[in-house]
C-alpha cells in the first residue's frame, strides 16, 4: 500500500489554491470594476469570451495552457529565457490552470458586487470633494466587500476543487503538484478505496467550513 | 460669491435651458419636472450639459467650447440632494464628517445642536426616518469645507418647527460660515426666507427672476405654487411681552424664548385677517396697523403685500374680500394675526 503523506497533500493543495486566486483576482478586481461601470459596444462579446473557461472542459484549458507555457509555447520560452526554468509539472503550472479555470467565477462575483452599488452614494462622496480614489476606497469597497468576499470564496474553492487543467500542465508529482483532488484520484485509481475514502471527507470538511466561514463573514459585515 | 452659468441639457423630454448670473445666493423655484435637480447635478459636475459655461467664484467649473469640465470633487460645490444618498456603511457621525477636511468642530457642533442629530450620531442611515435622513443630508453639505452649498428640498419631510430652525440655520451659514447658496425648492416660504434673487422655473425654462416677494406673487409664477400654499418669514428678537420685528412686537403665547435671543418666525399668508377699521374685543393677540404696498395675484386670489411696522408680509384674501374692501396700493388697514399662528424657529 502507499504511503499517503497528508500533510504534504494538504500544503500543496492550500498553496496551489491560494496563489491561483490571488492570480485571479488581481486582473479580476478592476476589470469586474471597468465592466460594471462601462458600457460598450461588444460588451456582451467580451463577457462571453471571459466566461469561456467556465463552460469548456477543463482538460481542453488545460491543453491550451500546455501549449503556450511548454518550452516551445511562447509563454514558457519567455519564462524560460526571464527565469532559466521551466513551468511546466510545477507547482506554478497547477496554480496558472487553476486561475484560469476560476478567473470567470471570481470575475462574475465581482462585477455583480459593484454593480450592486448605487453610483449616486458615489456621486455624493464626489460633490463632497472626494477624489475617484477615496471614493473607491471608502464608498465603492466597503459597500462591494460582501460580493468580493463571495466571489473570492467561490474561487477559491473552485481552485481546491481544479482537476483536469492541473492534471495536463502539471501532472500529479506527490509532494510538488499533487493536490487533494489529484489525490482522490490516485488513491480511487490505485484502488485504495480507504484512502481516497478519507480524503473525500476531508475534502468535505474543507469545503464546508469555508462556506460557513464566509457566510459568518458576511453576516458580520452587513451594512 | 457670483454664479454664472449658462447651460443647456436634454434628459428624456426635459430639455433644460438655464441662465444665471448672480452675486450671491438664490434659489431655483419651480415644480417638479421643471429641470431643478439636473441644473444642480450640471453645476455639481455630476451630469455633463450638452452645451455651455459654468463659473462659480471667477473658477471656471465647465465650458464645452474650451472643453474645461472639473471633477465634481475639485469643484468645491456640496450638493444636499432630494434622494439624500446617506452613505448606508457609516453611522450618521461619520456621514456628517465624511468630506475631506469637513470635520469643523464648531460648524459640526452648531448643525448638530440646530437639527437636533445628537441623539443620531451612532445610528446607521438604515435605522432612520424619512425626516432624520434628511437633516443628516443637510447637516453633511454645511459641515462639508465646500463654498457653495446646492440644496435641493432640504426640508422635505421636516416638521414646521424644525423647518424654522433650519432656516435659522442657513441664515447662519450664508452670514458667519459666508456660505453661498442655491436651493432648490417648490415652496415658496422657504425661498422667501432664505434668498433675495429667485429664478422661477417651468418645463425646463426660465419664466421669472428677481425679488422673491416679487417673482413669487407675480400670475405667471402664481399659477406654478397655488396649491402649496405662501409662508411668510421675518427675524426677530425675544423681549418681555413677545417678539419685536421692526416697530412692533408680536405676541406669541409662547414662555420659553430667552430673551435678547435672535428668532426666526413663520406666519402662512392665509393665516392673517384683514379690516378696514380696527376690530375690538378679539381673541387675537395681534393687532397692528398694516399699509399696502401693492396686490398681486391670478384669477380668485388676491395676495396683498403689506408694511407692518416696517416687516414685510404678503397674505393672501380672495379676490371678492380683496375689492370689498378696496385693498389698493396705499391703503390703510389692520391686520389680526392669531398668536398661535406664529411659528418659531432657532
Amino acid at each position: 500500500m502507499m504511503d499517503l503523506d497528508l500533510l504534504s497533500i494538504l500544503a500543496v493543495s492550500a498553496r496551489i489554491a491560494l496563489a491561483a486566486t490571488f492570480l485571479a483576482a488581481l486582473p479580476a478586481l478592476p476589470l469586474a470594476l471597468w465592466i460594471a461601470r462601462h458600457d460598450f459596444r461588444g460588451r456582451s462579446f467580451l463577457l462571453g469570451l471571459l466566461n469561456l473557461p467556465l463552460v469548456l472542459p477543463p482538460v481542453v484549458v488545460g491543453f491550451l495552457l500546455l501549449v503556450l507555457l511548454s518550452r516551445q509555447g511562447w509563454l514558457g520560452s519567455a519564462l524560460v529565457g526571464a527565469f532559466g526554468a521551466r513551468v511546466i509539472f510545477t507547482w506554478v503550472a497547477a496554480a496558472v490552470a487553476a486561475a484560469v479555470i476560476a478567473f470567470p467565477l471570481i470575475l462574475g462575483g465581482m462585477r455583480i458586487a459593484f454593480e450592486g452599488v448605487d453610483r449616486r452614494l458615489e456621486d455624493a462622496a464626489r460633490s463632497l470633494g472626494e477624489s475617484p480614489g477615496g471614493v473607491f476606497m471608502r464608498v465603492t469597497l466597503p459597500l462591494a466587500a460582501r460580493g468580493l468576499i463571495g466571489a473570492l470564496a467561490l474561487g477559491l474553492g473552485r481552485c481546491v476543487g481544479e482537476f483536469g487543467a492541473t492534471l495536463m500542465v502539471a501532472g500529479n508529482i506527490p509532494g510538488k503538484t499533487q493536490t487533494l483532488a489529484l489525490a482522490i484520484h490516485q488513491q480511487a485509481e490505485l484502488g485504495h478505496d480507504a484512502q481516497a475514502g478519507a480524503l473525500v471527507l476531508i475534502a468535505v470538511a474543507i469545503g464546508l467550513a469555508s462556506t460557513w466561514g464566509v457566510e459568518r463573514l458576511r453576516a458580520r459585515a452587513a451594512p | 460669491m457670483k454664479i454664472e452659468a449658462s447651460i443647456t441639457k436634454t434628459v428624456g423630454s426635459l430639455a433644460l435651458d438655464l441662465a444665471i448670473d448672480h452675486e450671491g445666493s438664490l434659489a431655483l423655484f419651480g415644480p417638479s419636472g421643471a429641470g431643478k435637480s439636473t441644473a444642480l447635478a450640471c453645476i455639481a459636475g455630476l451630469v455633463r450639459p450638452d452645451r455651455g459655461q459654468i463659473t462659480v467664484g471667477g473658477r471656471l467649473l465647465f465650458d464645452s467650447a474650451r472643453g474645461v469640465d472639473r471633477g465634481a470633487h475639485q469643484r468645491g460645490v456640496a450638493v444636499a440632494f432630494q434622494d439624500h444618498r446617506l452613505f448606508p456603511h457609516l453611522p450618521v457621525r461619520d456621514n456628517l464628517t465624511f468630506a475631506p477636511d469637513g470635520d469643523d468642530g464648531e460648524r459640526l457642533e452648531v448643525v448638530c445642536g440646530a437639527l437636533g442629530l445628537g441623539p443620531l450620531m451612532n445610528r446607521r442611515p438604515g435605522d432612520l426616518s424619512g425626516g432624520e435622513c434628511s437633516r443628516v443630508s443637510l447637516g453633511r453639505a454645511l459641515v462639508s469645507p465646500a463654498p457653495l452649498l446646492l440644496l435641493d428640498e432640504p426640508m422635505a419631510g421636516l416638521d414646521a418647527a424644525l423647518r424654522t430652525r433650519a432656516i435659522g440655520l442657513l441664515q447662519l451659514a450664508m452670514g458667519r460660515w459666508e456660505k453661498t447658496i442655491l436651493y432648490v425648492s417648490h415652496s415658496p416660504a422657504e425661498v422667501a426666507a432664505l434668498t433675495d434673487h429667485v429664478i422661477a422655473m417651468d418645463q425646463g425654462r426660465v419664466v421669472a427672476e428677481g425679488p422673491p416677494m416679487n417673482v413669487l406673487t407675480s400670475g405667471a409664477v402664481l399659477a406654478l405654487w397655488r396649491d402649496e400654499g405662501f409662508e411668510n418669514s421675518f427675524t426677530g428678537r425675544v423681549e418681555a411681552e413677545g417678539i419685536r420685528a421692526g416697530r412692533e412686537i408680536w405676541r406669541t403665547g409662547r414662555q420659553d424664548l430667552a430673551a435678547g435671543a435672535t428668532i426666526v418666525v413663520t406666519l402662512r399668508a392665509s393665516d392673517v385677517i384683514l379690516a378696514r377699521n380696527r376690530p375690538e374685543t378679539l381673541s387675537a393677540r395681534n393687532v397692528f396697523p398694516a399699509r399696502v404696498a401693492g396686490v398681486t395675484g391670478s384669477s380668485g386670489v388676491a395676495l396683498v403685500h403689506l408694511d407692518i411696522g416696517g416687516v414685510p408680509l404678503v397674505v393672501e384674501v380672495t379676490a371678492a374680500a380683496a375689492s370689498e374692501l378696496a385693498i389698493a396700493a396705499g391703503a390703510e388697514l389692520w391686520a389680526i394675526v392669531k398668536a398661535t399662528s406664529l411659528r418659531i424657529g432657532a
